[in-house]
């Protein structure tokens, strides 16, 4: 037995993810829920589960006394943070230590070391990793900025220092534009990690997002899990993602992997980790960041390697060795995730906020769904709208994609409205079909047709099935006087045609 | 003469009921039966073919329906309702006036024009805040802002009114 019970400090998908983890290995689960959250599916899914009583993420998933409070009372021995929140946060690892409890993650000094964007790229430079022309230090004045990046020369990148999914970046072209990206970067990050500190980085043309999973355990043992390309992003947040890269090949593999091992060794890394790195047109890599904490496109990595990456890291923690070495590992198949945000695509991707009213998640052979929500749930403004993710694994990227098509083709969700049909865009997608695409995919080919453009290929069939579903409600409700069910409607005046 | 018009997707189409369980759209006839699993999802069987239908929102007449991973927005009207809009749309080309309502709840974080500026449609006016990404409202056409009635720092509904373009 690793734990009696473990603490989820997280919500959503992440941690129902954890608790099936855990009940898998006879560990028992404590949730903890804001207010908005007191019915959540995780709330649900947990052994136990305790308020954190509040509604904002400060006062509740990031609330430190609270979280190790509950963790005392409950008799958790252990706390998993799953991802954002208070997963990246040194400080939060040495709380829980110093309450005699074990982080399921890694070391509060690695985390420090890796956690600050602009300390993780002196490391690199120490370690000869190749990292993205810029700012080893914070950038504190919008002057200093200016200066750097004619320097350097325009598009540069203003990101968060302690960031991530693209809170507090800004990409900016010019002299001109740089004051107002700025401060609404330093805003950004402000709110969302809780510092403003911002640092700067050449932009790289047409990259694609190549990132390379690792494991390593507390004797000094390190293995890679192979690479993951995240590069269908919006705003720099990833929404489709898929391993093996369609472009890798073994020789580059080779040296990215590598790569991303001595990035992990560098500062002494145990538990899951995940090195990202840009790769250009003629696969230079450059380290970007590490996340020192599990990724939320973990699951394809889990589906081409065979490998539970919670468990491991629960093992990990509890002081085990990793169980296989890097031979054991093989590369199976192709796995593609997609990510089920609330969000309306022709207003601007704006959040869609309400309650679930219904939900039929796809199944089916080589399907997997990790969801964070269910008829009931409210989607409300106060945390990340990513519902669900839809993760299928098939023999090769081509039954992947018209496995995933399927899934995305089935899934039924009623309450709010989603990204489903641009999921389903850029699966027909002849960039993203090659596997030659960019990070720029979307802006390049998706967003000149927006609004309502890329809807064009609908076929006329489903456009009429869609005509008539609405004409023949409306009629129903203009000619019924009750609240009689629409079938029992067509039973009476016996209108069913036998073909 | 048509029982119904319907906007999908911004495309008009004519619907006629001729016969129980027969419908026409835009000259197409088609057999159809339908079912209610429950008030959000239906099976309609159009000719031989059967859509799974998910009524993701709406009233009587506005709707969102997901079917087969594809969004459709569609509005419904009746033959009187028709009249009336286009009796509307004449007095509309006169008053050229558009009201913006915030698409959910959030924050005002800055509002980068003022009443009386010109904007280019698809230009941004205001940054609002919500789920933790500050989101850029831009104005959905060319125009001038008439009015502006929310204030940097505050809080809005979903719904609320945010300008006036005209």
């Amino acid at each position: 037995m690793y734990f009696n019970k473990i603490l989820i400090a997280n919500r959503g998908e992440i941690a129902v993810r954890i608790i099936r983890a855990a009940r898998e290995m006879g560990i028992g689960s404590v949730a903890v829920f804001s207010d908005p959250d007191k019915s959540a599916l995780h709330v649900k899914y947990a052994d136990e589960s305790y308020p954190l009583n509040g509604i904002s993420a400060t006062d509740t998933y990031l609330n430190i006394p609270k979280l190790l409070e509950i963790a005392k009372i409950s008799g958790a021995e252990a706390v998993h943070p799953g991802y954002g929140f208070l997963s990246e946060r040194a400080h939060f690892i040495t709380a829980v230590e110093e309450a005699g409890l074990v982080f399921i993650g890694p070391s509060a000094n690695s985390v420090e070391m890796m956690g600050s964007k602009t300390g993780a790229r002196q490391i690199m430079k120490k370690n000869r990793v190749p990292f993205v022309p810029g700012t080893t230090e914070p950038v504190e004045a919008v002057e200093e900025a200016t200066a750097f990046a004619s320097k350097i020369g325009y598009p540069i990148l203003i990101k968060a220092s302690a960031g991530g999914g693209g809170k507090g970046m800004k990409k900016v072209y010019s002299d001109s534009e740089m004051e107002e990206a700025f401060f609404s970067a330093k805003r950004e990050a402000l709110s969302a990690f809780g510092e403003s500190a911002v640092y700067i980085e050449k932009f790289i043309e047409n990259p694609k997002h190549i990132e390379v999973q690792i494991l390593g355990d507390k004797f000094g043992n390190y293995v890679h899990v192979f690479e993951r390309e995240c590069s269908v992003q919006r705003r720099h947040q990833k929404i489709i993602e898929e391993a093996p890269s369609p472009v890798m090949d073994s020789h580059t593999r080779k040296k990215i992997t590598e790569t991303a091992l001595n990035a992990a060794k560098a500062c002494n890394y145990y538990n899951a980790g995940t090195i990202e790195l840009l790769m250009d047109e003629k696969k230079n890599f450059y380290f970007l960041e590490m996340n020192t904490r599990l990724q939320v496109e973990h699951p394809v990595t889990e589906l081409i390697s065979g490998i539970d990456l919670v468990k491991e890291q629960i093992k990990i923690a509890a002081g085990e060795k990793l169980s296989f070495s890097q031979k054991d590992l093989k590369l199976t198949g192709h796995a593609i995730e997609c990510r089920i945000y609330a969000e309306d695509p022709d207003n601007n991707f704006l959040p869609s906020t309400g309650r679930i009213t219904f939900q039929r998640l796809p199944t089916g052979p080589g399907v997997r769904v990790d969801e964070g929500i269910e008829a009931g749930s409210d989607v409300t403004m106060y945390y990340d709208p990513m519902l669900s993710k839809v993760i299928v694994h098939g023999s090769d990227r081509h039954s992947a994609v018209e496995r995933m098509k399927i899934a995305l083709s089935s899934y039924s969700i009623t309450g709010v409205q989603t990204n489903l049909s641009v999921l389903l865009w850029l699966l027909n997608n002849d960039s993203f079909l090659s596997g030659k695409y960019s990070i720029n995919l979307l802006d390049n080919e998706f967003f000149p047709l927006v609004p309502g453009k890329w809807k064009e290929c609908i076929c006329e069939e489903i456009e009429d099935a869609a005509t008539a579903f609405a004409a023949i409600l409306r009629d129903h409700t203009r000619n019924s006087s009750n609240n009689v069910r629409l079938n029992e409607v067509m039973l009476e005046n016996n209108w069913c045609n036998e073909e | 003469m048509p029982d119904y018009f319907v906007d999908i997707n911004k495309k008009e189409k004519s619907v006629r009921f001729t016969a129980p369980g027969e419908i026409e759209i835009d000259g197409r006839l088609y057999h159809y039966r339908i079912e209610e699993i429950n008030e959000n999802y239906y099976l309609l069987r159009l000719n031989n073919k059967v859509y799974k239908i998910n009524k993701v929102l709406g009233d009587k007449s506005n709707s969102l329906i997901l079917i087969e991973g594809k969004y459709f927005e569609i509005e419904v009207r009746t033959n009187l309702e028709q009249k009336a809009r286009q009796v509307l749309s004449n007095v509309k080309q006169k008053s050229h006036h558009s009201l913006i309502k915030s698409p959910m709840p959030g924050m005002v974080l800055k509002i980068k024009k003022n009443a009386g500026d010109e904007v280019a449609q698809g230009e941004s006016i205001m940054i609002l805040e919500a789920m933790k990404m500050e989101n850029d409202i831009k104005s959905p056409f060319s125009g001038v802002i008439k009015d502006i009635y929310v204030d940097e720092g505050s809080a809005v509904e979903k719904g609320a009114k945010l300008f006036l373009i005209g």
